[in-house]
């Protein structure tokens, strides 16, 4: 175990730092502060419930950055391995096939959690800077433990996604099929809670559907529900809209739904040939 | 070292291209210390049986072994050092942190990998660059970096693709006169080349892939005979499978 450890950091280590460095992430880093600036500016704009605009658009930020780093640049990453070349030379090394995903995942999970980071405490200042601007009608309350619950909520999500994004990474070839089936993903995972809705009231209405309960079941845990993790109202709110077990088992499941997503890419890339 | 036995692999039928057969029961062994040359025309097989060693594709039939283990546990890797054709790695590093990955991804200490990084870098000419990233290196840069790469870890075993590929005649040089220094200190080659020149003057042994089969497998003087250079006992032996 610690032996892997050891082999899986370096590669983690370099997949943070090439990424890091790419044009395209310090843009995506640029524009994210640019568009938190602009919030200032907007918020001259909004009339009413500005600690809760703010808190919105900074957490839009926060998801447009996830968004933009994982269908563009995570999609890419094991693909431009293999069609450069560079993955005869990673695993040329003692390292396994799994060993070559978890450090993949993990110098990825660094690299968001770094963009996260820097963006997401710019955010929390800004909203302070917001609030000691106006008057406590416009803005009453603003809790930090809230912000950061919000904020791990949002990381939890695109972690997942992250996580599906390895699995399709090691399942099919190339940059773009990943990129296909990670956003199809996601928009199964947004869209499901609102079908379930929809489907639910009408059974109550006493429509037929030909949809069992069970089957909703079945797909929330191929496709997890987002909204659970989604606390970003609660920034400015007295109530998180959830008690702590709930939210414990939220966060809980996501994490074995990840480790479960990662264990399965490495058993399905372990099977496959790299030409 | 290198134990391949009646080895055979089938490339599957993709989208756009037919199911191909690339070896078709191929044998042969590399011993300690000695240098085995693979050679042979486009699509014989060798970067086949390359890929099939280092554990990226795996076999259909057949039985190989590195250092007595199969290829597919990663600790038989880590006495090789491999050296692809293509020198790729993430070009946003810096040579030393390529091969600061290098080294541990082999086990070595932070101490050991600077001890070694300053011996290979300052014999390859790249110590004034360790600090510049990769994606600002020419084409022999790369091929250089990618040595150091491939000897940070001091391999008992080194498995050369190509490696004169793309060099100057400088370059060239300096790498054959490495690959000797190697050869001085016990180290056990395989390289494949289609430089039929570098195998004259490097290899003991000789493997002639033609299709997926063996031509010839065997000490480089029983394979140029009559005092024959290798180039032309190559063509003999190809002009002969197509009569």
């Amino acid at each position: 175990m610690f032996n892997s450890i050891q082999r899986l950091w370096p590669l983690a280590w370099i997949i943070f730092l090439d990424g890091l460095r790419r044009h395209a992430i310090l843009g995506l880093l640029i524009l994210a502060f640019a568009l938190e600036l602009s919030g200032f500016l907007f918020m001259d704009f909004i009339g009413h419930d500005i600690g809760r605009a703010s808190s919105d658009f900074l957490f839009s930020i926060l998801w447009i950055v996830g968004a933009f780093f994982l269908f563009f640049h995570a999609v890419q990453v094991i693909s431009w391995d293999e069609e450069q070349g560079v993955i005869y030379a990673l695993l040329s090394r003692a390292i396994s096939r799994s060993e070559y995903v978890i450090g993949v995942f993990f110098g990825l999970t660094l690299l968001l959690l770094f963009l996260q980071l820097i963006i997401g405490i710019v955010a929390l200042i800004s909203l302070y800077v917001i609030q000691s601007q106006l008057d406590p009608v416009y803005f009453p309350l603003l809790f930090p433990s809230h912000f950061i619950l919000a904020w791990l909520g949002l990381f939890m999500m695109q972690w997942v996604v992250l996580s599906v994004v390895v699995l399709f990474s090691g399942l099919v070839r190339g940059g773009f099929p990943v990129f296909i089936l990670s956003l199809s993903f996601y928009f199964i995972c947004s869209g499901l809670p609102v079908v379930r809705e929809h489907l639910l009231r009408q059974q109550e209405m006493g429509i037929d559907t030909g949809f069992s309960p069970q089957i909703f079941k079945f797909l929330s845990a191929l496709f997890p529900d987002f909204s659970r993790l989604d606390f970003k109202n609660s920034v400015v709110s007295l109530d998180i809209g959830m008690d702590n077990l709930d939210m414990f088992l939220n966060f809980g499941m996501s994490a074995v739904y990840v480790v479960l997503v990662t264990f399965l890419a490495c058993k399905l890339y372990g099977r496959r040939d790299l030409y | 070292m290198i134990f391949f036995e009646n080895v055979k692999k089938t490339y599957p039928k993709q989208l756009r291209s037919q199911a191909h057969k690339a070896l078709s029961g191929i044998s042969f062994y590399l011993e300690q210390g000695t240098t085995l040359g693979l050679i042979g025309p486009n699509g014989a097989g060798k970067s086949t049986s390359i890929k099939l060693l280092l554990d990226f594709i795996r076999l259909d039939a057949g039985s190989i072994k590195l250092f007595g283990e199969s290829p597919a546990l990663p600790q038989s890797r880590k006495k090789v050092g491999y050296l692809p054709e293509q020198p790729s790695f993430p070009l946003n590093l810096s040579c030393l942190e390529l091969l600061y990955f290098a080294g541990r991804s082999n086990g070595m200490d932070d101490k050991a990998i600077l001890v070694s990084s300053e011996k290979w870098l300052k014999k390859l000419d790249l110590w004034s660059f360790r600090d510049r990233l990769l994606s600002g290196f020419s084409k022999g840069m790369r091929q250089r970096a990618s040595f150091a790469m491939a000897l940070i870890h001091d391999p008992e075993l080194l498995i050369l693709d190509e490696p004169m590929s793309g060099l100057d005649p400088i370059g060239r040089a300096k790498i054959v006169a490495l690959i000797q220094e190697l050869q001085q200190q016990g180290k056990s080659i395989l390289f494949c080349s289609h430089l039929l020149d570098d195998v004259e003057r490097l290899a003991e042994q000789v493997v002639l892939l033609y299709h997926g089969r063996v031509l010839f497998s065997g000490d480089i003087r029983s394979f140029c005979q009559h005092d024959e250079r290798v180039e032309d006992t190559f063509l003999r032996y190809i002009e002969a499978e197509h009569v």
